[in-house]
């Protein structure tokens, strides 16, 4: 039986192959995800920073005229 | 000068910043499955004498991951709320995550039994790769999530640990399903 061996996971992906569409749409997630992620982790710890000062600044005493 | 307090705690940043590189992992091992299977000359996936994937058996274990998170969710609301029954259902959490890994072991020997090794074809080499990298991570997250069970239990559990070690276990619940739904149909 003729069996068709490929040197990696990316070596069979062409033009005309049925895998090269999910080769693109795997280059475009992964390339994505690690910018999706690091900013939400970004976006959340720049939310606390802002809710903490928020809550210092309405508990600290107000100073007399 | 006004004392420096941490906004975040660094036991949650550090598991969310560990938790990501994972994320990477398990998108790269599952994008060149994706990209192997869908290269695949038609009828030669999964390969001839391969057993099929336990989809249907392996619900129920997705569903018991899922329920532990849930009611890891709910241990944490007890636990704000400084309740003390928060530690059991804690336990009940780490319970049904302990069971989802019984059960997963169980599915690994009888697909091995059946010929589905780490060399008997790319499906079984993905297959254990992907889904053995999974089970890796649930049992260190049990150890994890067990350290901080047995700190509540004794009442001297610090609240970056227990958040520490939830993130880490919402991790693995949150990655099975994706797993689940590339690799199993």
């Amino acid at each position: 039986m003729n069996t068709l061996v490929l040197a990696c996971a990316v070596c069979g992906a062409g033009v005309d192959d049925p895998g090269s569409a999910s080769y693109v749409w795997m280059s475009v997630i992964i390339s994505l995800l690690p910018l999706l992620m690091l900013g939400g982790i970004l976006a959340w710890v720049v939310s606390s920073v802002r809710a903490a000062e928020k809550k210092d600044a309405e508990a600290a005493p107000r100073s007399e005229p | 000068m006004r004392a420096r307090r941490p906004v975040v705690s660094s036991a949650i940043l550090g598991t969310l910043i560990f938790v990501v590189a994972e994320v990477m992992f398990f998108s790269g091992a599952i994008s060149a499955f994706t990209i192997s299977r869908n290269s695949a000359p038609p009828g030669t996936w999964p390969m001839l004498g391969q057993p099929r994937l336990p989809a249907e058996a392996t619900a129920l274990n997705t569903v018991l991951l899922l329920l532990s998170g849930v009611v890891l969710l709910w241990a944490n609301r007890l636990y704000r709320k400084s309740s003390p029954s928060a530690h059991w259902v804690t336990l009940g959490a780490w319970s049904f995550g302990a069971a989802f890994v019984a059960l997963q072991a169980l599915e690994w020997m009888r697909l091995l039994s059946q010929g589905l090794t780490l060399t008997s074809s790319a499906l079984g080499g993905f297959f254990h790769l992907i889904v053995g990298a999974h089970a890796v991570h649930a049992m260190v997250a049990l150890v994890v999530l067990g350290l901080a069970w047995v700190q509540m239990a004794r009442g001297k559990v610090h609240s970056g640990t227990f958040f520490g070690a939830q993130t880490f276990w919402y991790f693995v619940v949150l990655m099975w399903p994706v797993i689940y739904a590339r690799v199993y149909f």
